[in-house]
């Protein structure tokens, strides 16, 4: 059964006050708003870091260091911060991921809902570096699959997970940014596909 | 006209005529020209007007050091001042204009400057416009800023867009001369992550401008060969146009790729340049040597220019400036230009070498007049060169014809990018000239020309070996690449800085008019070291940064001195390299994309609503929702306010800061960074907490809520959510490591609104779902805790005031916010619900006097906020200690205080200053105001402000002056709680 409110009166809407996800494609690129992604994040207390570790590894099949990013058969973790993770899994099925969380980590972690407190964008096409590389500063040819890391866009605080490199990343952004970074995406997507043109 | 001056052979696609206009003429040219080789193409050598005295000045260079034909490029609103025609790439329908100059190039009224030329040397200004002091400003400075100048700005807003980026690599090589191509090409077969920029639209360097073989095979067509083998590999980037500006801390670099400059306009969407940011490991600085003058009498005619641009104009751009050309050397390689032209069949009609050793046998190439040991003494011509007097060795003087000079002073190595660290170059007697010193940018190693390695051979094996030693400097794996061949020539050169003979001027610095006398009469003053040398007379600190020059000055300063240019020194070498547009270095971040926008949840409903939003910070918020009828903001805000003090409104208050803070010391925690205690909070209570800064001044208010033993929700004023949470962070991480504890925003994660009004508790009933009471009784002032609402969705209900009535705070996922705020509209329109901006919202809490941002100014203490006694006595928090210190909370410091027009009606300006009405023109001011507001419903104006000793002064009249509107009024000292002082509506 899904993890989900029941039925409630109220509609949820997208970061864009739209019913459904924006989806721009621009060239060979597309930059697609993904709203069904519940994301909890987790910070261990002091003294339990390693049994929070292990049991976040237990759930992304494998350890999770600080800056990368892992899959597990239901969620996804990425390290943030020292002894921090974000865990996102799929909103129609754990919207209540955070509380499911909380109850397995009990008092080892602080578990706190940020499903709504980042938006997250796929952004995909061949050779999308090139558009990335007028966004931040990281050296994206040293991001490998599966890297996360948290920096700058346009003065915006955000993740940037690889996925696969040149092909395809995550980029999740404080929610009240969506519009601000869909525009600078865009521009930029826009700005090299026009430079393409160029002979 | 025709292209009169077109010689055959050349890099150009003499197929395709591309037509273009100069000062409205027009002319035609071909792909691969430069502006300026196609006004040479076309006959024309007249380019600009100096920009002091108005000479007539035609191009010098072939490259970015051009001080002279700089032209206004493109028109109306993109139109560019100061671009050098020298790297203007040539496009269909190109459109210059001349610049500094009235009414045409050819007669420039302003020209008559030059009669004064004995009045306006160096120092003019200094020494003339002191008195009368008043008239500087109004005066002179504005006749002297039209007299003088170069471009003009079109005044219009610059239509295009520019980006930045950021790049990395292994090693970044600047400038694809020999040395740069073979380092690159070394660096890239060897696997390196490579980038190779070069300001040139075509790579090459010098390759393109020489005739001569590596390998067996043309220079220029070895250099498209290597380029091509480049573009293969995919680990190396190429950067054509893209000059790279500066070396900065750790190996980084600025670099200006011109992405749409040899277009008329950029096509939609293009960003016409682009400002990378190189993080490089490793730096090769292959940029090459830049040629210098001999000054010597009138050595600025049209027509004179550097040796090596008269050769790269010959044998890159099938161009001479004129069909019968001389050249004046010191080295060989002045003979070089005069071999070239006569193969191309341009009439030589001598070289000039001031070498006496310079024969026919050790130094010519070919069969043109040698005059050894002559020198230049004068040129003719004032629009355009028409002949040159030498005086030859045995004494005689002859006067040779010719509508070109080539001058070879010598070659100064580019070492501006060496320098930018504070490295400092140092004196070669070898090549006479500044080579790069020992302290170099971190990583950065120098080949080629640029390191004083002035042979093709020379450069070739340089920057394979310096590639290697990048390589392995990283680690990476190095395997050497054959040295070509090529040529490797001797550099011969005999230093000649100016021809001594001859009263008129001799031209140092061609852009900002600096002559050897210039320098002279700066030594004869007392301005000798070389950076008063540079302010005084201007030397090199015009748009070339004095590239063609600075070396003719430090000479002329060294002898003058009696010391050596080494002993002399250099000036300092900053970024850019070049000029860079404004707009390249805003990037995309102009206009309202100058900052990122945050939009609160509601924002879509508040669109459809007609709000009027205003900026928060970078928040976008309602500030007031007109309706129909409704002529002035006040008439919306007064209703807005009134209909929550009579029934109920709501307001997105998501943009205060949110702060999830849990673990086992939570508590103990918020008990240390708040004042007043917050140990002993029960769950499911609230408490409103001040937090000071170290030096005890208040730094930010707002509410804590208890959720459970280990869990509140910290929120801050919207100003400063993000200081509070660094803060609390720093004092985590830093002050209480030990502490178990744990932060993280929730800003975005819930749509938080204020429901405020004696209906309040009515309308939420209607949406909290059954099993939650939140009747006065189980849910009183003060309680939070979380709930469900309209079905099952999880909500917190947080029972706080910031207007002073029954209100409450419910948050739900920020997905559901848009919702919420139409699912409050409808079931509240029983209640005449009303949404409610920030004004009313600033109204409400004026009219209660909550202190919010402009009471936290970062100046006021508890005490002075009336929340004394809230700093706690009986626990050690950040900044008690402080807040009690001496002097602070004094009695007759300021206190916040209400304040109400003694009109009544008339608006108290935020800001004004407070006097007692006895006070004298000279009195002191005794407070201000921080905030006001028209109050509906208390019929008034009021205000809040900080006033000395207020709690001594209720009733009192001071008088409000406002100085800056011409305004001075009464007003009234009250209580800052203008309503219910009690508090009994929120607790209703």
């Amino acid at each position: 059964m899904p993890d989900q409110s029941p039925a409630p009166r109220l509609i949820a809407r997208t970061a864009f006050g739209a019913d459904h996800p924006c989806v721009e494609t621009i060239g060979p690129w597309t930059l697609t708003e993904c709203p069904n992604r519940a994301i909890a994040s987790v910070a261990a207390r002091q003294g339990h870091e390693d049994a929070v570790a292990a049991t976040l590894a237990t759930l992304a099949s494998g350890p999770v260091d600080l800056g990368t990013l892992r899959r597990g058969p239901s969620v996804d973790v990425f390290g943030t911060a020292l002894q921090q993770w974000f865990v996102t899994a799929d909103h129609t099925e754990q919207e209540h991921l955070a509380r499911t969380l909380a109850d397995d980590l009990g008092m080892t972690a602080s578990v706190t809902e940020q499903n709504d407190g980042w938006v997250v964008f796929t952004l995909q096409g061949d050779g999308v570096i090139r558009v990335l590389e007028r966004l931040v500063m990281t050296d994206l040819r040293a991001l490998s699959n599966g890297s996360a890391q948290r920096l700058l866009l346009e003065h915006m605080n955000v993740f940037l997970l690889c996925r696969e490199q040149d092909q395809a990343y995550d980029i999740l952004v404080a929610r009240s940014f969506a519009l601000s970074l869909h525009h600078a995406v865009t521009a930029a997507m826009r700005s090299v596909a026009a430079l393409s043109t160029m002979s | 006209m025709s292209q009169i001056n077109r010689l055959s052979g050349g890099q150009l696609d003499r197929s395709r005529p591309l037509t273009f206009t100069f000062d409205g003429r027009s002319y035609t040219g071909h792909p691969g020209d430069t502006l300026a080789s196609a006004l040479l193409a076309n006959g024309v050598r007249l380019m600009g007007r100096s920009f002091k005295y108005h000479r007539p000045r035609g191009v010098v260079s072939a490259g970015s050091e051009e001080p002279n034909a700089l032209v206004e490029l493109r028109t109306g609103a993109r139109q560019e001042p100061n671009t050098r025609a020298t790297v203007a790439e040539l496009y269909d329908g190109l459109s210059a204009q001349s610049q500094n100059r009235w009414p045409s190039l050819a007669f420039d009224a302003l020209g008559v400057n030059d009669l004064f030329s004995n009045v306006l040397t160096a120092g003019f200004y200094y020494k003339t416009f002191m008195w009368p002091r008043a008239f500087w400003e109004k005066f002179y400075e504005p006749i002297i800023r039209r007299a003088a100048g170069l471009g003009s700005l079109s005044m219009e807003a610059d239509p295009d867009a520019y980006d930045k980026g950021f790049l990395h690599c292994d090693l970044l090589v600047i400038g694809a001369g020999p040395a740069g191509l073979a380092a690159a090409l070394t660096a890239g077969r060897n696997g390196a992550q490579v980038i190779l920029a070069d300001e040139d639209f075509t790579l090459g360097g010098r390759l393109n401008a020489e005739v001569e073989e590596i390998d067996g095979t043309p220079a220029h067509l070895w250099a498209a060969t290597a380029v091509a083998e480049l573009q293969t590999l995919p680990n190396v980037r190429l950067m054509h146009r893209t000059t790279v500006l500066g070396a900065f801390d750790h190996g980084t670099y600025a670099a200006l790729e011109r992405n749409a400059d040899h277009v008329a306009a950029p096509a939609p969407d293009m960003p016409r340049q682009t400002l990378w940011r190189i993080y490089a490991r490793q730096s090769l600085l292959c940029a090459g040597a830049t040629e210098r003058m001999i000054a010597f009498q009138n050595n600025d005619r049209p027509g004179v220019m550097m040796a090596g641009a008269m050769r790269a104009y010959a044998n890159r751009w099938a161009v001479t400036a004129g069909q019968q050309v001389a050249v004046f050397t010191n080295t060989d390689n002045g003979h070089r230009t005069a071999r070239d032209l006569a193969a191309l069949g341009v009439d030589v009609v001598g070289v000039i070498d001031s070498r006496p050793s310079a024969t026919a046998t050790s130094a010519a190439l070919g069969d043109y007049p040698l005059f050894a040991g002559a020198q230049v003494v004068d040129a003719k011509g004032k629009l355009g060169l028409t002949g040159v007097t030498i005086r030859r060795a045995d004494g005689s003087t002859r006067t040779l014809p010719c509508q070109a000079l080539g001058v070879s002073g010598g070659w100064n190595p580019n070492v501006s990018l060496t320098c930018h660290q504070r490295g400092r170059p140092v004196w070669n007697d070898q090549i006479a000239s500044f080579v790069p010193g020992a302290q170099l940018p971190q990583g950065m190693r120098v080949a080629g020309a640029a390191a004083g390695l002035f042979s093709t051979a020379e450069a070739l094996q340089s920057g394979i070996d310096a590639a290697r030693a990048a390589l392995e400097a990283l680690d990476l794996k190095t395997t050497a690449l054959p040295c070509p061949r090529a040529e490797d020539g001797a550099y011969d050169i005999a230093p000649l800085w100016y021809v001594a003979e001859g009263k008129g001027r001799k031209w140092l610095d061609f852009q900002n008019d600096v002559t050897v006398k210039d320098v002279k009469l700066a030594h004869q003053e007392g301005f000798r070291s070389v950076e008063h040398l540079k302010r005084y007379t201007t030397l090199g600190m015009a748009t070339d940064q004095g590239k063609t020059s600075n070396l003719g000055g430090l000479a002329v300063m060294a002898e003058a001195t009696g010391q050596s240019i080494a002993e002399t020194g250099t000036t300092m070498f900053r970024p850019p390299y070049t000029p860079v547009a404004m707009g390249a270095l805003a990037g995309r971040a102009a206009g309202k994309d100058f900052k990122p926008t945050r939009l609160t949840p509601s924002h879509h409903w508040a669109e459809e609503q007609g709000a009027v939003f205003v900026e928060a910070g970078l928040w976008l918020r309602a500030q007031y929702f007109p309706r129909q009828g409704e002529t002035h903001w006040r008439q919306t805000v007064d209703r807005e306010a009134l209909a929550v003090r009579r029934s109920v409104g709501v307001c997105d208050v998501t943009t205060l800061g949110k702060i999830d803070v849990q673990g086992k010391d939570a508590a103990a925690f918020l008990n240390l960074v708040y004042a007043n205690g917050f140990a002993k909070l029960p769950v499911g209570k609230c408490r409103y907490g001040v937090m000071l800064r170290e030096d005890g001044i208040a730094m930010d208010d707002g509410t804590a809520a208890r959720l459970a033993e280990d869990h509140f929700v910290v929120t801050t004023t919207t100003a400063n959510a993000g200081p509070v949470y660094r803060h609390m962070e720093f004092v985590r991480q830093c002050l209480v490591p030990e502490m178990d504890v744990q932060l993280i925003s929730t800003t975005d994660a819930w749509a938080q609104y204020a429901v405020a009004g004696p209906n309040a508790r009515k309308l939420l009933q209607k949406l909290v779902d059954p099993g939650h009471d939140i009747s006065n009784e189980a849910f009183p002032f003060m309680g939070c805790g979380e709930i469900t609402i309209c079905g099952g969705l999880r909500a917190r209900l947080f029972r706080i005031s910031f207007s002073g009535e029954l209100a409450y705070e419910i948050a739900v996922p920020t997905r559901y916010g848009d919702a919420l705020m139409r699912e409050l509209m409808t079931e509240g329109a029983e209640f005449d619900v009303t949404p409610y901006g920030t004004e009313a919202l600033g109204v409400l809490r004026i009219e209660k006097g909550h202190a919010t941002a402009n009471e936290l100014n970062g100046q006021t203490s508890a005490d002075h906020l009336g929340m004394g006694r809230m700093v706690s006595t009986k626990k050690d928090s950040i900044g008690a200690v402080l807040s009690r210190r001496d002097g602070l909370n004094a009695p007759e410091g300021v206190r916040l205080m209400g304040f109400e027009a003694l009109d009544g009606e008339t608006t108290l300006p935020a800001g004004s200053h407070l006097f007692a009405t006895t006070a004298t023109a000279q009195g002191a001011s005794e407070g201000w105001l921080s905030s006001a507001a028209y109050s509906p419903h208390l019929g008034k104006s009021i205000a809040l402000g900080f006033l000395e000793r207020g709690q001594d002064r209720l009733g009192e009249v001071v008088t409000v002056a406002n100085p800056l509107q011409g305004q001075s009024l009464k007003a009234r000292v009250v209580s800052p709680h203008f309503i219910d002082p009690e508090g009994e509506r929120l607790r209703a």
